[in-house]
C-alpha cells in the first residue's frame, strides 16, 4: 500500500460569510421570483413553484410550527418519502433555530425511538397515515411529541389524536401569526447565524448505535460553495429531489446547494415512478448510488437484448466500439480509436435514443458516491457520452469531500479534494480533513467527538493516500483494517465492493481475520440472476432455490475468479458460500444506506462461516427472518460450499 | 368507521330490490330475492357458483332485466331500464372476469367511465381548444384524483395487457369510482388474488365509503373478505335467499353451511 505521508492540500476556499439559509432563500426571492424554486408533480401533472412562493410558503411554516411552540434547540422529526413540503419544513426550521431531524420512511419504531432519547423531540413533520402512525405509537409508547403535522389526508380524516393537524392548518396559523406580528417576518429572517443548526443527521450506525450530527448552517453553505468551487456544479442546474431525505446527500444538494446556487428541484410522483419522472424531468444533475447506476445499465441491457435483431445488431456495432475506446483512454494507451465520425453517428442512433429513454439527455454532471463503482459500469457510461464522475464525501464534512473531474479519471481515485477542503494523512494511513464543513461534533456526545476532531481535523475513518499528482484514493474504514493469521493486512469492504462489480452479486461479506485465508458470503442479485436463469433456461422455485444451483455458482465464480486476478496471492478468496436470502435492513445486517454490519452478519452466520473453514462441503442453517408485519419466522436450508 | 345506517330513519334505500325473478328459457336463474341496501352500507352477496348472484347484479344494471319483481334506485323504479341509462343515474360496476380494454393506456381505461359525465358532439370536438379541451382537462383531474386515491401513479402509462391482474382488478376499480357513483357494485372484485393484494383491495373499498361516501354491494366468495367489511350480508343457492342479515349470524345458518360445506350428503 503506497502511502504518501503528511502530504497537505490545501486551496483558498471561498468564505460562507454571513449568509445563511434564511437570507440565501430571501435573496433568491427578491431577485429571481419568477424564477422555478420547486416542481412536483401531482395528478399527474408537474404543478411549479416560484422562489417567492416558496419563500412566502417557508416563512408561513416557520411561524406555523413557532405557534406550535417550538422554540430554538428543540427537534422537528421530518418523516416521509421526498415531498416539497417536508423539504420546506426541514428549511423553515433552520429559521427556527431548531434542529430538523429526518429519518428514513422505512425506520422502525426502535431506530425512531433513538432520536427521541436523543433530543428534544417537541413535533414531527410526516407524510402521511403511515408515518403518522408510526409517530402515535411512539407517543404511545411514552415518548412526548407534542404536534404531529401531517402532508397527505388520505385515511387521516377519522383520526382523533391531541395535537394532529393538517399542514393547511398549520400553515393557515403560521399566515395568521406572521400577519398579527409585524416584526416577525424580519426575525425569522434574520435571527438565525451561520452557527445555528441546518440539519440534524445521523451517522449510519455500522457500528452500534447511530450517532447525531448537527451541521450548522455555515458547515451546508461551505460544503456546497466548495462542491461549486472545484466544479461539481453551476447555478441554476436542474435536480431530481429522489434520494433519501435522511442522507446526507440530499440534504447537500436539494436544500444547501439548491438554494444558494438556484438549483431547479424536481420531486417525483411516488418512489415507484421515479424513472418515468426522471425522463421527463431530464435532469442537469444527477447523483445516484452505484448500485443505481448498475441497476439502470442491466435494465438497459436486458432491455436490448430483448429487441429486435437489428436493434440488437447497432446497439452492439456502436457500443462495443466505443467501450473498446474508453477502456483504452482509461488504461492510457492513447486516444481512442472510435473516430468522430462513429461517435456522431452512434450518437445521433444509438447513444441518444438510450439517452432519452432514461432522461440523461440533458444531464451534464452526473456523480456516483458512497461506494467504488465498477469498471465495466464506469466505462459503459463514458462510451454512452456521460461523464460519470466520483464523489467523496461524509456526512460530518457536509457530504463534499473530494470530486473527480470530468477530464482527468483514473477509476481508483476519487479526485483530487475540493479547493477549501484540506487533507492530509495520519500516520496509521487515515484520512484526515479540515474545512468550514466540518461539523463540530456529535451531539451530546464528548467521548465520540473528542476522538472525531483532533487540532481540528476531522479524522475521517477512512484508510487512503495522496498519490503525486495531488489525486486521493479512499482503502475502506480504518477500523476494518483487519489481518489474517499471516498478517496479512487488507480491508474486506475494499474486496466486497470488487465482488460487487459483478451483476449478479448483491451484498458480499469477506471472512479471513486471524484466519489462514480469505472467503466469502454473498447474496445473488434476485433481478438479475433471475433473469439470467430465465434466459438461459435455468429452472428455480424461490431465491433459496436459485441461490444455491450450479449453474449461479459457476456465474459467480467468475466474479471471484476476476477479483483473484487483481489481487495479491495473499488476499485471494478461497471458497464462497451463496446465502439463500438477502441481507436486510429489518434484520440488522445492513444499514439503511446499505452498508454491512459485519458484527451482526458475522454472528448471525457463525456457523456457516465455521463450515466455509471446516472441510465440509456443505452446512444446514436455520434462519430466523423478521416479515414486514414484526412477526418472525424460520426458514431451514442446506448450503453448499464453493472453492473458487 | 362508519357503522351502517339502520333501516326504517325515514331515509329511501340506495337499492330495494323486490321478489326478482329471472328466467333463461326453462332455467330459473333467480327467484323471490328481497335485497335492501341503506346508504353508507357495504352489503355482501354470497353463494356458490351458479347460485344466482351475478344475474342478480345484471337484472339490478339492466343487463337482463328480470320477468319478475321491482328494482327501485334510491325509491324510484328502474326495472327494465337499459344498462346505460342505470349507469347515468349513479350506479358503477366492475366484473367477475375483467373487462378492460386490451390495447389501451391504464389511464384511458379509466379515463372511459368518465364518459357518463361527457357531452362529445361534432361542434364541440371541432372546436376543440374552446370546448372539449376544457371538457377533457376536468375530467382527467377527477381521474387522476382517483388514480391517487388507488395508487396507480406508477402504471398510469402502461398498457393493461401487461399488468398484474391484482392491479387490472384495481384499474377496473378505478374507471367504477371515476363516473362518481352513488352505488358501487363489485363482482368478485378479489377473485385470483393472494392475501395481500386481498387487504389491499379491502382497504380501498372501505376508502371509497368513507371519503368518497359510496354504498357498496359486494359479491364475494372469500368469507373472510365479506365478514370484515360488510355490515349485512345475504346468502343465495339455487337463486334463492337463503339467509340475510349481520355476516356473522348468517354463516351460522345451518343452510349457508350446507350450501357452502355440503355437509348433508346421505343424512
Amino acid at each position: 500500500m503506497a502511502n504518501n505521508p503528511s502530504s497537505a492540500v490545501s486551496t483558498a476556499g471561498s468564505n460562507a460569510g454571513d449568509d445563511t439559509i434564511a437570507r440565501l432563500l430571501m435573496r433568491n426571492a427578491a431577485e429571481f421570483a419568477n424564477d422555478i424554486a420547486m416542481r412536483e408533480k401531482d395528478r399527474g401533472i408537474w404543478r411549479e413553484v416560484t422562489w417567492a412562493a416558496y419563500a412566502e410558503e417557508v416563512l408561513c411554516c416557520a411561524a406555523g410550527f413557532m405557534a406550535l411552540g417550538v422554540t430554538p434547540g428543540d427537534a422537528v422529526i421530518i418523516l416521509g418519502d421526498n415531498r416539497v413540503r417536508l423539504y420546506t419544513g426541514m428549511t423553515a426550521m433552520s429559521m427556527l433555530r431548531a434542529h430538523a431531524m429526518p429519518a428514513y420512511p422505512g425506520a422502525t419504531l426502535d431506530e425512531l425511538k433513538h432520536f427521541f432519547e436523543e433530543a428534544r423531540v417537541v413535533a414531527a413533520l410526516a407524510e402521511d397515515q403511515e408515518q403518522v402512525d408510526k409517530i402515535l405509537d411512539l407517543r404511545d409508547a411514552g415518548t412526548s411529541v407534542a404536534s404531529i403535522v401531517y402532508d397527505e389526508v388520505r385515511g387521516l380524516n377519522l383520526y382523533d389524536a391531541p395535537g394532529l393537524l393538517s399542514w393547511e392548518s398549520m400553515l393557515e396559523a403560521g399566515a395568521k401569526k406572521l400577519a398579527a406580528e409585524p416584526d416577525l417576518r424580519r426575525r425569522l429572517i434574520e435571527d438565525s447565524k451561520p452557527d445555528d443548526p441546518a440539519v440534524f443527521m445521523h451517522s449510519s450506525g455500522t457500528t452500534g448505535k447511530p450517532k447525531g450530527i448537527v451541521l450548522s448552517q455555515k458547515n451546508v453553505l461551505s460544503g456546497a460553495r466548495n462542491a461549486h468551487a472545484g466544479g461539481a456544479f453551476d447555478y441554476g442546474e436542474e435536480i431530481l429531489g429522489y434520494l433519501p431525505m435522511a442522507w446526507v446527500g440530499d440534504f447537500a444538494l436539494t436544500v444547501a446547494a439548491a438554494i444558494a446556487f438556484r438549483f431547479t428541484v424536481n420531486v417525483p410522483e411516488r418512489q415507484e415512478t421515479v424513472q418515468r419522472d426522471m425522463r421527463e424531468v431530464a435532469p442537469s444533475l444527477y447523483l445516484a448510488a452505484p448500485r443505481s447506476w448498475d441497476h439502470m445499465l442491466t435494465t438497459i441491457q436486458v432491455g436490448m437484448e430483448n429487441s429486435t435483431a437489428l436493434k440488437k445488431w447497432l446497439y452492439h456495432f456502436f457500443m462495443d466500439k466505443a467501450v473498446e475506446a474508453e477502456r483504452r483512454k482509461l488504461s492510457g494507451s492513447g486516444k481512442g480509436t472510435f473516430d468522430w465520425l462513429g461517435r456522431w453517428v452512434g450518437e445521433k442512433i444509438v447513444f441518444g435514443p438510450i439517452k432519452d429513454q432514461f432522461g440523461l439527455t440533458r444531464l451534464k454532471r452526473a456523480f456516483t458516491g458512497g461506494e467504488a463503482i465498477g469498471e465495466d459500469t464506469f466505462i459503459f457510461y463514458r462510451a454512452l457520452g456521460i461523464k460519470l464522475r466520483q464523489l467523496y464525501g461524509q456526512t460530518e464534512n457536509s457530504a463534499f469531500n473530494a470530486i473527480q473531474t470530468p477530464g482527468e479519471v483514473k477509476l481508483h481515485t476519487v479526485g483530487k479534494p475540493l479547493p477549501g477542503v484540506e487533507v492530509k494523512i495520519a500516520e496509521d494511513g487515515e484520512i484526515l480533513m479540515k474545512a468550514d464543513s466540518v461539523f463540530k461534533g456529535y451531539y451530546k456526545n464528548e467521548a465520540a467527538s473528542a476522538e472525531a476532531l483532533q487540532d481540528g481535523w476531522l479524522r475521517s475513518g477512512d484508510a487512503g493516500y495522496l498519490e503525486e499528482d495531488g489525486h486521493l484514493v479512499v482503502l475502506g474504514r480504518v477500523s476494518e483494517v483487519v489481518f489474517t493469521k499471516s498478517g496479512e493486512r487488507y480491508v474486506p469492504n475494499y474486496l466486497e465492493n470488487r465482488l460487487k462489480f459483478s451483476p449478479y452479486i448483491k451484498d458480499a461479506a469477506v471472512i479471513g481475520a486471524g484466519r489462514d485465508e480469505l472467503t466469502a458470503m454473498i447474496c445473488i442479485d434476485a433481478e438479475a440472476v433471475g433473469h439470467w436463469a430465465e434466459v438461459n433456461g435455468v429452472p428455480y422455485v424461490s431465491y433459496a432455490d436459485l441461490s444455491q444451483r450450479p449453474e449461479v455458482a459457476d456465474l459467480v465464480r467468475d466474479a471471484f475468479e476476476r477479483v483473484n486476478k487483481a489481487v495479491t496471492k495473499g488476499l485471494q478468496l478461497h471458497r464462497f458460500v451463496s446465502l439463500h436470502k438477502e441481507f436486510d435492513p429489518d434484520d440488522g445486517e445492513i444499514t439503511r444506506t446499505r452498508k454491512l454490519r459485519r458484527k451482526v452478519v458475522e454472528e448471525r452466520y457463525n456457523q456457516v462461516i465455521e463450515a466455509l473453514y471446516s472441510g465440509t462441503s456443505e452446512v444446514h442453517v436455520k434462519a430466523v427472518v423478521t416479515y414486514e408485519t414484526g412477526e418472525t419466522g424460520t426458514v431451514e436450508r442446506t448450503l453448499l460450499i464453493r472453492e473458487v | 368507521m362508519k357503522g351502517p345506517e339502520t333501516s326504517g330513519d325515514g331515509q329511501e334505500p340506495v337499492l330495494e330490490c323486490l321478489g326478482i325473478e329471472r328466467r333463461f328459457g326453462g332455467l330459473v336463474a333467480v327467484s323471490g330475492v328481497d335485497l335492501r341496501l341503506e346508504k353508507g352500507e357495504i352489503f355482501g352477496l354470497v353463494g356458490p357458483n351458479g347460485s344466482g348472484k351475478t344475474t342478480l347484479t345484471n337484472a339490478i344494471t339492466g343487463f337482463y332485466p328480470p320477468q319478475e319483481g321491482k328494482i327501485l334506485l334510491g325509491g324510484k323504479d328502474i326495472t327494465g331500464t337499459a344498462p346505460h341509462k342505470v349507469a347515468g343515474l349513479g350506479v358503477a360496476r366492475t366484473f367477475q372476469n375483467l373487462a378492460l380494454f386490451n390495447g389501451m393506456s391504464v389511464l384511458d381505461n379509466i379515463l372511459l367511465g368518465r364518459h357518463i359525465h361527457m357531452n362529445p358532439g361534432v361542434i364541440r370536438t371541432a372546436l376543440y381548444w374552446w370546448m372539449a379541451r376544457p371538457e377533457e382537462i376536468a375530467n382527467r383531474d377527477v381521474v387522476e384524483e382517483v388514480i391517487d386515491f388507488l395508487q396507480l401513479e406508477s402504471i398510469r402509462h402502461e398498457l393493461v395487457d401487461g399488468i398484474p391482474i391484482g392491479l387490472k382488478k384495481r384499474v377496473e376499480l378505478a374507471r367504477a369510482l371515476v363516473a362518481e357513483p352513488h352505488l358501487l357494485i363489485l363482482d368478485e372484485p378479489m377473485a385470483g388474488m393472494n392475501q395481500e393484494e386481498k387487504e389491499y383491495m379491502a382497504r380501498f373499498i372501505l376508502d371509497a365509503r368513507a371519503e368518497r361516501g359510496v354504498s357498496v354491494l359486494l359479491i364475494e366468495h372469500h368469507m373472510d373478505v365479506i365478514i370484515g367489511i360488510c355490515d349485512r350480508m345475504l346468502a343465495l343457492n339455487y337463486g334463492e335467499m337463503i339467509a340475510s342479515g349481520i355476516p356473522r349470524e348468517v354463516i351460522q345458518n345451518p343452510r349457508v353451511i350446507e350450501a357452502y360445506i355440503g355437509g348433508a350428503h346421505g343424512e
